[in-house]
């Protein structure tokens, strides 16, 4: 316990403010910069996928389609010396470790997105045909909050696996939470159990706090027909 | 960008990179058997009678899905040489002890996924085709061997194809271990040679082959388990 | 209609039948033939909510009881309490004078002795209409595969579905896939058999050919609870009406008496209403 709380500060937010951010905080900063890189990548993607194009529907299926077949360590690793090729660029771990992560969990997003928006009944569309809405606005009355309110369940689970997934990030010398347990953990040799068994729970209390937060967003949201005693003795 | 292959025509290299194919193939297997005898293990437990056992089986599956599993990797690893060290516990000297690790661990963490995997199967399959075979008067056991399982498989391998790849793609944090998988071999090469772009590319093409074959693998078994639908 | 055997002496339980008060027990049935099944004060819970309450019935070897009523009286329960499907909270099931026992060997022995057709057939997906039927015969008495064969056959032939035995569920229609639920409730050679409204899920053209199956039953003189809402049927095939309603048995009679003259309010309400189209 002790050894917990005398580096304390190197763990949570690693060596700010006398050198770079690290730690939990930097997890926390990573997930977000990430969270909404990846909602960004999977909306474009999603967006693309439904185009009239057939050239562009193939592409934008088939290209996420192998990204989520890889792992996240080997994509990362391979954008880590393929984007400071190809772009003349030196990118700090970190920065790769972000665009890189923010692709391969957009890809994911956008299979989640597609699955909500076709998970929307064809009865629904059709109704909003019938009664002369035009194909915009059935998408962002009626397809939309319906799909946004279906992908909530797969959206929490990606953005969990996000979250515990930075730490492939430590792997490239990123020095976020896991790394910075780890380096503790190296430093003072025998108490690993408590050092990663404290980084285990933080991560499960975090994890547990986005479930919360996803099913407080599905209860808010939830559309479907209730009929209660008053309505129906009316 | 001057992209250099020579690397690929080193047979030390082409060695290196082979034995290292080995050695993440066998992890996967392993992975892959441990974590499906986990996951029957653990799901036995969700789907009991014994409430003690259902308690149980349900916080290790919170536990292990909540948590990376770089993080599961090195507390069992560091956790296990502080509690037993090698020094007094010469069976934990061998060289080998980063793959033990890995394919223990891994088998325990994606044995929880499977585990949901399996008991989502299960839940899906309608009461009342247990309660028919219950009420002619089949044991538990004879219940699922004839009428459970058959009407299992086919709900549950696309869920279990999902973790199967999963667990592949596990297999590459074992290189912080020191484990001498494709990852760890194909960063000794880049080390070596800095021709980082190539050596990714090729590994990167493996897993993905890797990858698609498994999921080939379970297609065709999804295939044979089908359950005869009208129309077919 | 009497198809109860005269020639059978008093047991202990039909002893008890004759000295038991009057009130919710009230049975007409014969009192020689014995009680092939006996239900006795239960109370069951969903919950919190009471859907059995003091329910009691003796059903005697070779009758037919039919129970009707209207949804959530609890007569779907009353059956599925007979066979152990559901708990209950109080009171005694006894199946041929023995008290249902809860173990897993007690409870096996029970349903080789009452077999059930469920309203949603349940007819095993990924097996022939054949393998359905032979099954338990196979697994439970230990049948051998022929021999099971023969047996199911049989049975398929006389629900008139011999020639669909190697047919898979998906290729049946509603009405011959409860026949084929009725025939694989047969293969065990039940002493009791129980229909959770059989003809419920079926469209109507084909809900004849499965009452004409039970009906044929009947006059082979097997020992049947039956929860249906086809009233006709209800009137050639009953020895005695049950009526429930909010978990309580509220009349028993017989069927000419009950579909001309009720006597309870309720009652008459029910037929009505299920009467009138």
């Amino acid at each position: 316990m002790m050894i917990i709380l005398q580096n304390l500060h190197f763990l949570l937010f690693g060596a700010y403010p006398d050198g770079q951010l690290g730690g939990l905080a930097l997890t926390v900063l990573l997930s977000l910069i990430v969270g909404i890189g990846s909602l960004a990548v999977g909306l474009l993607v999603a967006t693309l996928s439904m185009s009239s194009s057939l050239g562009v529907r193939t592409v934008s299926q088939t290209i996420p389609a192998i990204i989520r077949s890889l792992p996240s360590l080997v994509f990362l690793f391979w954008l880590y010396f393929l984007l400071p090729a190809i772009t003349h660029i030196d990118l700090s771990p970190l920065t790769s470790s972000a665009i890189a992560l923010s692709i391969y969990q957009g890809a994911f997003i956008a299979e989640d997105i597609r699955g909500g928006l076709n998970s929307v009944p064809k009865g629904h569309i059709e109704a909003g045909n019938a009664t002369g809405l035009s194909t915009t606005q059935i998408f962002w009355h009626i397809r939309l909050p319906q799909a946004v309110r279906a992908t909530i369940p797969a959206l929490a689970n990606r953005y969990i696996n996000l979250f515990l997934y930075t730490s492939t990030a430590s792997v490239v010398g990123v020095m976020e939470f896991t790394r910075t347990s780890t380096l503790v953990s190296n430093r003072v040799l025998v108490h690993p159990l408590e050092v990663f068994g404290f980084a285990a729970l933080v991560y499960f209390v975090f994890c547990y706090g986005i479930a919360a937060l996803a099913r407080r967003l599905e209860r808010r949201w939830d559309w479907s027909p209730k009929v209660t005693r008053a309505r129906a003795a009316a | 960008m001057h992209l250099d292959w020579q690397f690929l025509s080193d047979p030390d290299r082409i060695a290196a990179l082979a034995s290292g194919l080995w050695v993440t193939l066998i992890l996967f297997a392993a992975s892959s058997v441990g974590a499906i005898a986990v996951g029957l293990v653990i799901t036995a437990m969700r789907v009991g009678t014994n409430g003690a056992l259902r308690r149980v089986a349900t916080i290790y599956t919170d536990i292990v899905r909540n948590v990376p599993l770089l993080i599961s990797l090195f507390f069992v690893y560091f956790g296990l040489t502080s509690v037993f060290p090698p020094m007094s516990f010469p069976i934990l000297r061998t060289p080998y002890l980063g793959d033990y690790v890995t394919v223990v661990t891994i088998s325990l963490v994606m044995g929880g996924f499977v585990s949901e995997v399996i008991r989502q199967g299960i839940e899906a399959v309608p009461v009342g085709q247990i309660e028919a075979a219950a009420a002619s008067g089949l044991d538990s056991l004879r219940v699922y061997r004839h009428v459970v399982f058959p009407q299992l498989l086919p709900l549950v391998l696309p869920g279990l194809a999902s973790e199967i790849v999963n667990t592949l793609k596990g297999t590459t944090f074992a290189m912080t271990l020191g484990v001498a998988d494709l990852m760890w071999q194909g960063q000794r090469i880049e080390s070596e040679t800095f021709r980082g772009v190539e050596v990714m590319t090729a590994i990167t093409l493996v897993y993905f082959l890797l990858s698609i074959a498994t999921i080939a693998l379970f297609r065709v078994a999804e295939q044979r388990c089908r359950i005869v639908q009208p129309g077919s | 209609m009497n198809r109860i055997n005269n020639q059978l002496a008093l047991t202990p339980d039909m002893q008890r039948m004759n000295d038991a008060p009057a009130g919710a027990t009230v049975s007409l049935a014969r009192s020689d033939s014995p009680t092939c099944v006996g239900i006795r004060g239960i109370n069951k819970f969903f919950g919190t909510t009471q859907v059995l309450s003091d329910v009691s019935l003796e059903v005697c070897q070779g009758e037919v009881v039919v129970i009707c009523g209207p949804s959530g009286s609890g007569k779907s329960t009353l059956i599925r309490c007979v066979n152990q499907l559901e708990p209950i909270q109080s009171g005694e099931i006894s199946v041929f004078g023995n008290t249902i026992d809860r173990s897993k060997k007690g409870l096996i022995s029970l349903r080789t002795r009452v077999g059930m057709v469920f309203q949603s057939f349940n007819l095993y997906p990924h097996m022939t209409a054949l393998e359905n039927v032979a099954l338990a015969p196979m697994k439970v008495r230990g049948m051998k595969r022929a021999e099971a064969e023969e047996l199911g056959k049989a049975l398929l032939a006389r629900v008139g579905l011999a020639h669909k035995a190697g047919a898979h569920p998906a290729f049946l229609s509603g009405g011959q896939q409860q026949r084929v639920a009725i025939a694989r409730a047969l293969a065990m050679q039940p002493d009791v058999m129980l229909f959770d409204e059989p003809t419920s899920a079926l469209d109507p053209e084909m809900i004849q050919e499965v009452l004409d199956v039970i009906v044929s039953l009947a006059n082979d003189g097997m020992t049947m609870m039956i929860v249906t809402h086809e009233m006709n049927f209800a009137r050639r095939v009953a020895d005695r009406v049950v009526f429930m309603d909010a978990g309580k048995i509220l009349e028993v009679a017989a069927p000419e008496q009950f579909f001309t003259a009720p006597r309870e309010e309720r009652a008459q309400q029910f037929l009505s209403k299920i009467l009138s189209h």
